[in-house]
């Protein structure tokens, strides 16, 4: 019966019970489409990283784990590093800041290809000429771009020499002279990525060179990747934890309203429940079921929703930003908007409460 | 009456109302007898709301005593008010205040799963009261909700919904104040039925003389006294 009731209650009000759900499931979806970002976007980097091949990579002094802002180390250091005992193969890359979240890489093509694998090309092939450079499948269908294509970066017009498969370091790579003249930076490396003769050798590698350069940042591939988490990225974690407040202070104002203007129209009612001889513990566990029953469907097409947000980016924005399901957030962003919702119910169950049953009755 | 359902003894009433107190009750005394059917008549303003309000436990009385079934109302804590409502009164109200979201079967249904009686094998109204809705004319309506029932069958569902629990005492508040003539006749034929035939104790609020008719006995109220 106590269930019938709750849902006559929300079914008779429709509109209202109806932006009740959105509001607590846009609390959901942006809980669960920020985190999902970060989650893919860190996945994305990593996946991209595993992809250039590579066993170890040496990484400037005082670089953070997200940002390469410059290329400060002298490729003279691929040479000193190639003559190590155990390496087989090394290449370097700079990197060049685009706006927004993109940069662009330049590589060695002869190094990178043969550590990597090389690029799978859909369209055109590798660049050739100084200002030809290659995208990956991404970028290229996020700027609507095709081999021959002509696309502006870094103030001048480059041509679109192939369209390459995703996962191999970048989505933009030019030669790395090329890249090094125009910025004004020659022979200068954002990174270098090692080759070991052997897997098996990898640790004594990384041992040998970080005791011969010391203070750079030198880490096995599995280590740089495992580190690409949101708990290891300071500024993503309290963005989240921002996010996650904003978001519950909506929902917590969305059933506040809903369960206070419900309380309000519904005073009459509540007169009459009391008659009836229902008590206070009868009367509040209405409305906080019906708050419940609110919070969860809103969870639910929240959850709903972001599978909507992200198809909305892999539609429209694939190469700037990557959303993946986090199952793991589903019961959390419920938690957290159940919380909010049960902390919104409070005052207006308070109100029903405290209502006289003689004036609630003659309520007009 | 040695022994009557109700006794009210000296029963007043002050409200205040801004920087003013309102006398609503003045000291009134009255027996009921079980299987009563009373009218108690006044005007508005005489007091036999608040006397009302203050026998269905839902307001307290400043002094005084009302005693029912041997206990007294006015000793009651909010909780044991509570309690009473649920179990030892049934109130039928002049604007019939049925729950709009709800049929009427379980408007009926509500006050006796509030009561705890609910019946959950048939989970539906029990057996033994299908008699009364025989009676009431209203069993082929039940599944329909307030707004598609007139003011006679609203009000026929309330009657029901406060009998459902069996209580001891029918408290009708105005019970026709909203029917055209036709439908006020026969809901009060029927508590007149009700009284009769199940030997109902009602007492019913009016200020209408031929309402007042249909009762077995007749109080008159004035100035939160009885006269």
């Amino acid at each position: 019966m106590i269930f019938t009731l709750v849902v006559s209650n929300l079914t008779h009000r429709p509109v209202r019970t109806a932006l009740s759900i959105a509001a607590i499931a846009l609390e959901v979806t942006m809980i669960l489409t920020l985190v999902g970002v970060s989650y893919g976007t860190l996945d994305e980097t990593a996946r991209r990283a595993r992809g250039v091949g590579a066993d170890i990579v040496v990484r400037p002094p005082g670089t953070s784990l997200m940002g390469l802002s410059s290329a400060p180390m002298h490729d003279t250091l691929l040479a000193y590093v190639a003559k190590q005992p155990h390496v087989a193969l090394v290449t370097g890359t700079a990197v060049q800041p685009l706006t927004g979240f993109d940069s662009v890489s330049g590589i060695d093509l002869d190094t990178f290809s043969r550590m990597s694998g090389g690029f799978t090309f859909l369209e055109g092939g590798p660049f050739k000429q100084p200002n030809d450079v290659i995208l990956d499948e991404y970028y290229a269908k996020e700027h609507k771009l095709h081999a021959g294509s002509y696309v502006q970066l870094m103030g001048r017009q480059w041509h679109v020499a192939g369209i390459f498969e995703s996962g191999k370091l970048a989505r933009i790579c030019v030669d790395i002279k090329v890249l090094g003249d125009i910025t004004g930076n020659p022979g200068r490396l954002s990174q270098i990525f090692v080759k070991t003769d052997n897997p098996a050798n990898n640790k004594l590698v990384l041992q040998d060179l970080r005791s011969k350069m010391k203070d750079y940042q030198i880490y096995t591939m599995e280590e740089f990747t495992s580190l690409l988490t949101i708990s290891s990225v300071t500024m993503l974690r309290n963005f989240i934890y921002v996010v996650i407040g904003v978001s519950t202070v909506v929902g917590f104002l969305a059933v506040f309203m809903s369960i206070y203007t419900a309380v309000l129209e519904r005073t009459r009612e509540i007169g009459i429940l009391k008659a009836l001889g229902a008590s206070p513990r009868f009367i509040a566990s209405l409305l906080v079921r019906e708050t419940l029953l609110l919070a969860v469907l809103g969870t639910v097409a929240g959850i709903g929703l972001t599978y909507v947000t992200q198809w909305a980016i892999h539609t429209f924005s694939p190469a700037s930003l990557t959303q993946e399901t986090v199952y793991l957030w589903w019961p959390i962003a419920g938690l957290i908007a159940i919380g909010g919702a049960l902390l919104g119910v409070v005052v207006p169950v308070t109100k029903a409460l405290r209502q006289d049953a003689t004036e609630a009755i003659s309520y007009e | 009456m040695s022994n009557p359902l109700i006794e009210i003894r000296e029963l007043s009433k002050i409200y205040r109302q801004g920087d003013v107190d309102v006398h609503a009750l003045r000291g009134a005394n009255l027996q009921v007898e079980k299987g009563e059917f009373l009218a108690i008549c006044g005007a508005s303003g005489s007091g036999k709301s608040t006397l009302f309000h203050i026998l269905g436990a839902l307001t307290p009385a400043s002094s005084g005593s009302v005693v029912v079934d041997g206990k007294d109302i006015a000793q009651m804590s909010p909780a044991e008010r509570t309690i009473f409502r649920r179990h030892t009164v049934g109130f039928v109200f002049q604007r019939y205040n049925l729950l709009p979201t709800l049929t009427a079967e379980d408007n009926i249904l509500l006050a006796n799963f509030i009561a705890g009686k609910e019946e959950k094998q048939s989970k539906g109204l029990p057996a033994a009261f299908m008699p009364i809705l025989e009676t009431l004319g209203i069993s082929s309506r039940l599944s329909h909700k307030p707004r598609a029932l007139s003011g006679g069958q609203q009000q026929r569902v309330a009657i029901a919904r406060a009998l459902v629990n069996r209580p001891a005492i029918l408290l009708a508040d105005e019970p026709t104040g909203n029917l055209d003539s036709q439908n006020a006749a026969a809901v009060l034929g029927l508590l007149k039925e009700l009284n009769q035939k199940e030997g109902q104790t009602i007492l019913m609020i009016t200020h209408d003389n031929d309402a007042a008719s249909y009762a077995s006995r007749v109080v008159h109220m004035r100035d939160g006294q009885m006269l």
